[in-house]
């Protein structure tokens, strides 16, 4: 897998304010999450990608060029804004129109290639003679995306694409993500909530706080965290007593009390599963189901960011 | 260029040419930026402020200026229209140019594309010139039908200096405004900081310092353009809008080497 981003050491202050700090990864083809809370630097990254934003230390490639004034790099990323900020007094194709010239299409084509993005989105074309201010949240965002895809970048990148869409849009937009990649599109995709990238991200960057705390392939990433201790939720009639046998048993870290249900935190996994039954066996409390917290990637990330 | 087509995926099998991994060349960007610039805002609410003002100049002209009395019409016109009407109407056009597009956020879809950012500035330019100079030559013509409309034939004969200065102010002015917008959010209140420093007060001073002031230039221009039976003069003409193509020139340098070397404030990021 060749690599399309590259960053090493790279940093990014704005004065005292820090954007992203000492960060170095690389990430290759296919759809790539970038996960984090807000303020995790994610749409820092994204602007030094986008060449928006120079940065104060290190270095970041894309396609193995500097993007920061550089057209070259540019001409092979489409960007589609976190932000809903669009010109809302003009219609769709005239604003697809005047970027696809921008993006250095021909005159001639450049309309044409505005209905073209315009239906792959998904448009209907009874919207496109409205001007865009009157188009509703997730109308928006499909021309956002439309004019992302005008110049076929080779590296689409899109900051919380998912943003006020309902189930609909965001299995319609997660759709058009797929197809674009089995095009040979990649795709680089910001979001601060991890459980909508699982299903259509092979790889993550997870950042918190301007830092790298992991990149790779999900199973990567749990490989690489497998030693910390699991979370598990046991729902029981008395959470309490689960809570003190465990504990006095040397089994748990920690523990969150609830009205039916306990949280642990494991000091050993091995030797929780290998002992759970038998410690519980013994309490006066009605065991109703345990589960682990810890399949998901939401709850590696949360691990790695406690 | 080579057609990039997949078979595999019905949404991009098509013939559109990938554009090639370089610069969009300087006349496309031009293109783009004056139609998105007139597209946004022809719209019928700006035909009739642009009506309206048209109507308050002619009506200014018609009662506030006496029949046939040459020295008030050159007041009005050329003091109070041409070098201040006019530079207000260039601040407000030409410093918006791009600013409008960073406070709206517009801007990351337009210096996110494969234009150099200094194309970008000048592709403003153009379409902030567009508006400026097609107001600034309708008002004009305005003042002058008025005028000769009102018992003044000999307003006519103002004509070829009016617009020229008309031509020479907004090209400068405009520029100078889209510098002062790339530069600051506050460039209003700059602008007509500079207006009362430079274009008032140095371009007064009979020293070759005012020859960094527009108004200077103009009226150069005015005063060289025949005006009255007097003969033109052609070396006036000459410096005159030499003196105006090298301010704008270099207005329109400093807002390219601005906007290329800033990092502005989009979202949650600082200006710098």
């Amino acid at each position: 897998m060749s690599a399309i981003i590259q960053a090493s050491e790279l940093s990014c202050f704005y004065g005292v304010i820090l954007g992203l700090n000492n960060v170095s990864f690389t990430l290759g083809e296919g759809i790539t999450g970038i996960v984090g809370p807000n303020g995790a630097g994610k749409s820092t990254l994204i602007k030094v990608i986008t060449g928006q934003v120079r940065p104060s230390s290190g270095q970041l490639t894309v396609f193995g060029e500097t993007p920061w004034n550089n057209p070259s790099v540019l001409s092979r990323i489409g960007y589609c804004p976190e932000h809903e900020h669009v010109h809302a007094d003009l219609r769709p194709l005239d604003w697809l129109e005047s970027l696809a010239l921008l993006s250095g299409l021909p005159r001639s084509q450049a309309r044409a290639r505005g209905e073209e993005v315009l239906t792959e989105v998904g448009l209907a074309t009874q919207h496109w003679k409205k001007r865009i201010g009157t188009y509703s949240k997730g109308m928006r965002q499909r021309v956002k995306l439309a004019q992302a895809l005008l110049h076929r970048p080779r590296l689409l990148i899109l900051d919380e694409p998912m943003n006020g869409l309902d189930p609909m849009g965001r299995h319609e937009i997660s759709d058009i993500l797929r197809s674009l990649q089995r095009a040979g599109t990649h795709i680089l995709i910001s979001s601060h909530i991890l459980d909508e990238l699982q299903s259509l991200c092979g790889a993550f960057l997870m950042l918190n706080w301007g830092r790298a705390l992991a990149s790779g392939s999900q199973a990567a990433i749990r490989s690489e965290i497998q030693h910390w201790p699991e979370q598990v939720v046991v729902r029981t009639s008395r959470p309490e007593v689960v809570a003190a046998t465990l504990g006095q048993a040397g089994l748990l870290r920690g523990y969150l009390l609830e009205t039916d249900r306990v949280l642990l935190w494991l000091r050993d996994p091995a030797a929780f599963y290998a002992t759970w039954t038998t410690t519980l066996a013994g309490c006066d409390a009605d065991i109703l189901d345990v589960q682990s917290k810890s399949t998901s990637l939401t709850s590696v990330f949360e691990k790695i960011t406690e | 260029m080579t057609p990039r087509t997949d078979p595999a995926s019905e949404p991009l099998a098509g013939t559109f040419p990938v554009p090639a991994a370089s610069a969009t060349p300087l006349g496309a960007v031009i293109r783009a930026m004056v139609l998105l610039r007139l597209r946004a805002l022809l719209r019928p609410k700006l035909f009739l402020r642009f009506a309206g003002f048209a109507v308050g100049i002619g009506a200014v002209t018609w009662f506030a200026v006496p029949p046939a009395n040459e020295r008030q019409f050159a007041q009005w016109s050329v003091e109070v229209f041409l070098l201040r009407i006019l530079p207000l109407l260039c601040l407000v056009t030409g410093g918006s140019a791009l600013r409008d597009e960073i406070r709206a956020f517009t801007i990351e879809y337009l210096w996110t594309r494969p234009a150099r950012k200094a194309d970008l500035v000048i592709g403003a330019y153009a379409g902030a010139l567009a508006l400026t100079l097609t107001q600034g030559v309708v008002y004009v013509l305005v003042i002058h039908a008025t005028s000769a409309l009102h018992g003044f034939p000999g307003a006519w004969s103002y004509l070829p200096g009016s617009l020229l200065a008309t031509i020479g102010g907004v090209f400068a002015f405009t520029a100078l405004a889209h510098a002062l917008g790339v530069l600051t959010g506050k460039y209003l209140v700059i602008g007509v900081l500079y207006g009362a420093l430079v274009e008032i007060g140095l371009s007064r001073l009979p020293t070759r310092l005012n020859n960094v002031s527009v108004t200077h230039h103009l009226q150069t221009l005015i005063e060289s353009a025949g005006t009255g039976g007097e003969p033109m003069r052609i070396a006036g003409l000459l410096s005159g809008a030499l003196g105006c193509a090298l301010i704008a020139a270099a207005g329109l340098a400093a807002a390219a080497v601005l906007f290329t070397m800033k990092t502005y404030r989009i979202g949650d990021e600082k200006e710098t």
